[in-house]
């Protein structure tokens, strides 16, 4: 509760800033920042071989400058809970982070309502599971490049509705060993940084995710947008300890214009 | 609007995928916990092969026993005696109520072996508690130019204050470092509090964990040696108690004091569970469970794993000498101190 009462607060203040903000120029930088609820479902197979599912507070940031192409800086945190096991009685902790970077290219004259874009984003992706402080975790943390698809259609001068598609090309994937735990784990337990960044490169061949976004937003102001977005995200790591993951997310927030 | 809402629709519709993306979850039977189970230790349990273990045949024993008219009581007693199999106390299955652990009731028995109130009562005096760790105090014993340290975990916050303590009972001619009844925890905390006592860097053991399908495949070879701080080491005799619940590592510490030529192990043979315990494993009925994932090698390609510690003096207290308020173990380093170094 304590998480949503704070997540209300700084949308408040947030939203005050945005008025004192007003300028005259057209605006090209926005800034969005939204609250929502994300719904997990995994099966890890280094962790456990049964289903989990749960879901938690979703809180997500997004810088975005769009001339004739779009470049964008996003980070979006979840956490929460899943649970397994009979009555679900196994509950397991999760943190969900995404760091995202962006440019789009714009492949349509700017007048039209269609738009469409393409361009290579980066993303770093770490998702840590924890059941009773480390008696039991894994992650699956993966940084790298891959390729987007973005199409947006303005409805009209208050509706607009964007939908990407975005799938990881190259990564670095770093995954817990066959045993979950070894020497190198046991050592850098200290320091998590270097655990999730030992990945190794890896592509299709052992990795596969895609992320569909849908975003709708009407405008509040001149400055002010208002959004609802919808973030479809699935990942598989094809390995012995096989691991795969959906999720769905779905945040409201505002965008200043500036 | 019609546009918008037939895309939301879409993309919600996706949740409903979640089953057949994820497959069926694993059935809650007791064939099937059990073939869980079985296979999850054939795939990696680190010691089948160090401890002698056929676990294949151990399947043909106990998977006959096994069928899903078992009760719940049945079904833990048929995993559980599979379990004792393996005679590794780092093996523990749990039912949320009750905790079976494999080989241990030699352990258990040792509890009753010892008795720290009757240490602090009869033989130390000006006992005192080191707050921030687990299990640390000390003090002098009664009588004696001897220090007396007692550590019943290799857990706590600053084992660097094993420094401050030693600087309290350096002027004692020698030092009884009690680890019976240590029920271990983290190495490198073993490690730490060993370093104050180190006379030299040695090869102590390597470890490997398992990384693969075959009960023999294991990663490379991490080697481990002690950890030598010349500027303070505390070089005088020291005499280890040790018993049969001295584990995990409390034997680690092992590991590192007996190479140590001024340190005398004196006591009981010690478990003998050395690897690191796996993560928690979970089971459709709700039992978890962890096993051992790695092993431990002397530097001559021996291992410890079901044996332990043999103590340089054998003698173990019984649960009469307790009840007659006399520790012989304890009474013994004392005799050992005298014969060997004329320290009284």
């Amino acid at each position: 509760m304590r998480k949503y009462i704070i997540s209300f607060l700084a949308l408040f203040i947030f939203l005050k800033i945005a008025q004192g903000q007003y300028l005259d120029k057209k605006s090209k930088n926005q800034i969005e920042i939204g609250f929502g609820h994300q719904s997990s479902y995994l099966k890890d197979k280094n962790f456990s071989p049964l289903n989990q599912k749960g879901g938690g507070l979703a809180t997500r940031i997004k810088y975005q400058r769009i001339s004739k192409n779009i470049f964008g800086a996003n980070l979006q945190i979840s956490s929460g809970n899943i649970y397994s096991g009979p009555s679900n009685g196994f509950t397991t902790s999760f943190i969900n982070v995404n760091l995202g970077l962006e440019y789009l290219f714009r492949l349509s004259p700017q007048e039209q309502s269609f738009q469409f874009f393409i361009g290579p984003v980066y993303n770093s992706r770490v998702l840590y599971l924890d059941w009773y402080d480390q008696d039991a975790f894994s992650y699956v943390a993966s940084h790298g490049v891959g390729l987007k698809g973005l199409i947006s259609k303005r409805i009209n001068d208050k509706h607009m509705i964007r939908a990407s598609l975005s799938i990881p090309v190259f990564q670095s994937l770093a995954r817990p060993p066959y045993n979950g735990i070894d020497e190198f784990i046991i050592e850098n337990q200290d320091k998590p940084a270097d655990i999730i960044f030992s990945g190794t490169p890896t592509s299709f061949n052992d990795f596969i995710a895609f992320e569909f976004c849908v975003d709708y937003t009407y405008k509040l102001t001149k400055r002010i947008d208002w959004h609802t977005n919808y973030t479809l995200y699935t990942q598989q790591v094809m390995e012995s300890n096989r691991f795969k993951s959906l999720s769905n997310t779905i945040t409201t927030g505002v965008a200043i214009k500036f | 609007m019609k546009k918008l809402a037939s895309l939301f629709v879409i993309s919600f519709s996706l949740v409903a995928c979640e089953k057949a993306f994820l497959g069926a979850d694993e059935e809650n039977s007791n064939t099937n916990v059990f073939e869980i189970f079985w296979n999850d230790l054939d795939q990696h349990y680190s010691l089948f092969t160090v401890r002698a273990i056929d676990w294949d045949m151990l399947y043909q024993t106990y998977r006959p026993q096994v069928n899903d008219q078992l009760s719940e009581d049945e079904l833990w007693t048929v995993m559980s005696n599979l379990m004792e199999q393996l005679d590794d106390s780092h093996s523990t299955l749990y039912d949320g109520n009750k905790i079976y652990k494999s080989g241990y009731a030699l352990n258990e028995r040792s509890k009753a072996e010892f008795d720290a109130g009757l240490i602090n009562a009869k033989y130390v005096e000006g006992v005192t508690q080191v707050k921030s760790e687990n299990e640390l105090y000390y003090g002098k014993i009664k009588n004696k130019e001897i220090g007396y340290i007692y550590l019943g975990s290799m857990n706590g916050n600053n084992p660097d204050v094993i420094d401050e303590v030693l600087e309290k009972l350096e002027h004692y001619e020698a030092i009884i470092l009690d680890i019976r009844q240590n029920r271990g925890g983290e190495d490198r905390y073993a490690a730490r509090i060993a370093q104050s006592f180190a006379d030299g860097e040695h090869l102590i053991y390597s470890v490997q964990t398992r990384n693969g399908p075959s009960h023999d495949d294991f990663d490379d070879k991490k080697l481990y040696y002690t950890q030598f701080d010349y500027a303070n080491p505390y070089t005088k005799p020291v005499i280890v108690l040790t018993d049969r619940r001295t584990i995990s590592a409390g034997e680690i510490f092992l590991l590192h004091m007996n190479s140590f030529s001024h340190v005398t192990q004196i006591g009981d043979t010690t478990a003998g569970d050395f690897s690191t315990v796996s993560n928690m494993r979970f089971l459709p009925n709700g039992w978890t469970y962890v096993y051992s994932i790695q092993k431990f090698l002397l530097p001559n390609g021996s291992s410890l794993d079901g044996i332990g510690h043999v103590p340089d003096i054998y003698m173990k207290n019984t649960v009469s000498d307790i009840k007659s308020s006399v520790d012989k173990v304890l009474e013994g380093a004392f005799d050992y101190l005298t014969s060997a170094y004329e320290i009284e």
